[in-house]
């Protein structure tokens, strides 16, 4: 065995100057000044329930019990709860993302990456999607048309655009023609927005822009105007188009924080006087705003700006006016939210998110009873955890 | 509780440093020893017992001892000690794998027992059997309160994480130490230092190590950025704790030894276990080694002797048969280092450096890995690969390779240098730099506390 090479522990030796005391000095207030300052902050402060920047419930104050101080459990939950109500917080969320931006120099954070035009990307290798055969039934079942308009999602048209570096393992265009294949196989007619491009979707946001949505309809009343030529597409007034005076920074900025979402979106809209005569209806009640600009005029960074539109999901929600389109049955998630107001001005509309809808929902008995002419699934390529849900109620 | 948690960094370390130094001496020792058990407490109360018996059971043995020391049956009490203390470190940490080990071996179905292992176990019992034995050698002097005895077990700065800090070291400042503005400063950045190395350098390397070793097919680019980062996560996760150690220690007015002195830099094997957990290092050879006759009895029985105290040493680190080859291969290179590798290496400076450090990585492939056909597997991709690049090593370059970098320089003494050189070249802009970049430290490391979740303890098994 070979001795240490050194055993002495070091005598810290005393301050060459005034200076330098000063400075040691300094050092052991700050030390003590930071650690207090944050400690105490964190316990007189009033309790936060969620955190906007990181889109979660915040843990809450722990009352020990002798069962969980013994098993450790308690402890385990106090801790927790300390970090999440950190004084600063997100400030040293913050902090830490710059470093990782601007020191380490990693594109990626949380598993996004920063395209160099300022767009976050998020790209996922996964496994195949199923389609289940619920579609199918349900299809058959309905006794009506059923369409799919399956928008690529934004990292379908990164991949296609070769915006995604070679060296990023990613999927999404395989599982976004899989899953469009197998809705084709159970007998429903595919609506194709492939035609969309990276500007017509957030830089910050995994959800389309106001173009991307118009778009979208403008396919939808297209394809279905041809079995159904009640359906006919209502212009819009681009005058009224509105622009958020806050910028917007939505799901992909707050997992990436704004060291990466440096540029932010402006949420665009058009104003309620273009959709007149739509009575929207949700939780028992009529007269709902179809557009709510508290939204837009919301404080602080990472607000959900993208509530604009009917003020986010619901269950069921209905959408009528005096057109003389058909009636359309439509299933969706919050993808569909901005393309809702222009296909309620050329239809009368009942739309269902089953991710909060009863769990004995019954789509088909639902199409029946309220007579639709057709079904629509409004969603983008990334829902392949939507499949277990729809197994159910379709 | 972990040095890297918001609960200490925050609450316990104000209180307990204001606290203590806001108190008369005569209670400062009390002060710690509750504030010690309190920390050991957090998250596991009930080993707290545990530790309190291993305690008074030493007491006594070394109270016997001095009582005794020139009677025959003094030696009878030492072999108790040492039966009781490694009883009690094998009941907890190996009776699992001694009998998972013979049913393997023998096809047997005995019963094996689900027995949780008390955090810091292998530190507090090596420090315990320390204390009887310096009393033994008249090394130190014996604790009379047991109180005292207990705070240079539990105190709580070295206590679950090293360094094994021997009693001899510390058993004059048990009583009489003097904690300076100086050294309190000194402390405060040594800390602070350590914290950055765990919650920067450590975390960010061990979530390349732990990305890779979970992916299959490595190529052979990867597999040597993973182990590369599982090298460096270890070093600077193992000497942050140490660094903190020795801080808060000095905060204290207690001087613990030096535990790492850059061991990625060694010339062979022998210099790496020099610069590499020094005090455990020492414990093995003052403890085991020297007794067992050293260097002092004939050849082959100095490679017996060796070979007994790596095997102990890979051992000392898990419960698992991965960590006894991971000493027995270090046995093994130092053997041959003894008999004519060292001589060789020591014509070869750069060579042997680089040979050393290749060794040593796939030392911590053993280490990393939880089975050996796992680890056959990574030094397969390490050396015979299939593929020399891959994408998944591109990413790895593209996202991390920044902080890998800088894990690099900073396992090398240039860092401190060039550190040193502006402190002495520079007169008060220096020393400002010197004291002021600490505080920017402690912000980046808080910082990387708040922000990720990936803060693992990797001493859970020691």
């Amino acid at each position: 065995m070979a001795q240490p090479i050194e055993r002495e522990s070091k005598i810290v030796s005393q301050p060459s100057s005034s200076f330098e005391r000063t400075m040691m000095w300094l050092t052991t207030i700050s030390f003590f000044v930071i650690l207090m300052t944050i400690g105490i902050g964190t316990i007189i402060r009033e309790d936060r329930v969620s955190s906007q920047l990181e889109n979660r419930a915040l843990a809450q104050a722990v009352k020990p019990t002798v069962q969980g101080v013994i098993s450790g459990d308690d402890m385990v939950k106090m801790e927790s709860y300390f970090t999440d109500q950190l004084l600063l917080r997100g400030t040293f969320v913050e902090m830490q993302a710059r470093l990782s931006k601007n020191v380490l120099r990693q594109p990626f954070r949380n598993g996004i990456y920063t395209a160099e035009d300022g767009y976050l990307i998020e790209p996922s290798q996964a496994a195949q999607p199923i389609v289940p055969d619920a579609f199918r039934q349900f299809t058959q079942e309905v006794d009506r048309p059923v369409y799919f308009a399956l928008a690529p999602s934004k990292t379908v048209v990164a991949e296609r655009d070769g915006i995604i570096p070679d060296y990023v393992a990613s999927n999404a265009i395989q599982r976004h023609k899989t899953m469009q294949a197998g809705f084709t196989k159970a007998g429903i007619t595919s609506i194709s927005l492939d035609r969309l491009q990276l500007s017509d979707y957030f830089k910050t946001d995994h959800h389309w822009n106001i173009d991307g949505a118009y778009q979208a309809y403008d396919e939808i009343v297209r394809t279905i105007g041809k079995t159904e030529p009640a359906l006919k597409k209502v212009e819009v007034n681009p005058g009224s188009k509105r622009s958020s005076e806050h910028p917007y920074f939505g799901s992909l900025a707050r997992k990436t924080t704004l060291a990466y979402a440096s540029t932010g979106d402006t949420i665009e809209y058009y104003g309620a006087d273009q959709f007149k005569g739509i009575d929207v209806c949700y939780d028992n009640t009529c007269g709902q705003p179809l557009i709510d600009k508290k939204f837009i005029k919301e404080e602080g960074d990472y607000a959900d700006r993208y509530e604009v539109f009917m003020r986010g999901n619901h269950g069921i929600l209905s959408m009528t006016s005096k057109t003389k389109g058909p009636k359309l049955l439509v299933l969706k998630d919050s993808f569909a939210n901005p393309v809702l107001p222009f296909l309620a001005r050329s239809a009368n509309l009942e739309v269902v998110d089953v991710r909060y809808v009863n769990k004995d929902f019954d789509a088909s008995e639902f199409a029946k009873q309220q007579n639709v002419d057709a079904v629509l699934f409004l969603h983008n390529s990334n829902i392949a955890g939507l499949m277990k849900t729809y197994q159910q109620k379709l | 509780m972990l040095f890297s948690s918001t609960i200490f960094l925050f609450l316990f370390l104000p209180i307990v440093l204001l606290v203590y130094h806001l108190l008369p001496r005569t209670f400062r020792n009390g002060w710690l020893l509750v504030a010690s058990l309190f920390f050991y407490a957090w998250g596991e109360p009930r080993f707290v017992l545990l530790m309190l018996t291993s305690i008074l059971i030493n007491y006594l043995f070394a109270l016997a001892v001095h009582t005794y020391r020139m009677r025959i049956g003094v030696k009878w009490i030492m072999f108790s000690m040492i039966v009781v203390n490694l009883g009690l470190l094998g009941w907890f940490k190996y009776s699992g794998f001694f009998v998972t080990s013979i049913n393997e071996t023998f096809q047997t179905t005995l019963f094996v027992p689900e027995v949780v292992l008390p955090i810091g176990i292998s530190f507090f019992t090596f420090q315990a059997m320390s204390y009887v034995i310096d009393v033994y050698r008249q090394a130190g002097q014996v604790q009379k309160n047991p109180l005292d005895l207990a705070l240079y077990i539990a105190l709580f700065p070295q206590l679950i994480a090293g360094p094994i800090v021997r009693y001899e070291t510390v058993a004059d400042e048990i009583n009489h130490r003097q904690e300076t503005l100086p050294e309190f400063a000194q402390g405060v950045r040594r800390f602070i230092i350590g914290l950055s190395k765990k919650l920067i350098l450590a975390n960010g390397c061990g979530q390349v190590a732990d990305a890779v070793f979970n992916m299959k097919d490595l190529s052979m680019g990867l597999a040597w950025i993973g182990i590369i980062a599982y090298a460096l996560q270890i070093y600077f996760d193992f000497s942050g704790y140490s660094d903190m150690a020795i801080g808060l220690g000095l905060m204290f007015g207690f001087h613990f030894l030096e535990n790492f002195n850059y061991p990625y830099i060694s010339k062979s094997v022998s210099e790496f276990w020099r610069r590499w957990h020094i005090s455990l290092g020492s414990w093995f050879r003052d403890y085991v080694y020297i007794p067992l006759g050293g260097n002092r009895v004939s050849p082959w029985k100095q490679y017996r002797n060796l070979g007994i105290v790596w095997m102990l040493t890979g051992l000392w680190h898990g419960a698992s048969w991965t960590f006894v080859a991971w000493g027995a291969y270090y046995g093994l290179w130092i053997m041959l280092e003894k008999a004519f590798l060292g001589k060789i290496l020591a014509r070869v400076p750069v060579l042997a450096t680089i040979w050393t450090l290749v060794l040593v990585l796939v030392g911590w492939v053993f280490f990393r890995s939880t089975t050996f056909p796992e680890a056959v597997t990574y030094i397969q991709a390490m050396f015979v690969p299939d593929v020399l690049w891959d994408d998944r090593a591109s990413y790895q370059v593209v996202q991390n390779g920044v902080i890998l970098a800088l894990a690099c320089l900073a396992a090398t003494p240039i860092p401190k240098r060039i550190g040193e050189w502006v402190v002495r070249s520079s007169g008060q802009i220096g020393q400002t730099l010197q004291y002021g970049y600490a505080m920017v430290l402690l912000f980046l490391a808080t910082s990387a506390l708040v922000a990720s979740t990936f803060n693992p303890f990797i001493y859970f098994r020691f």
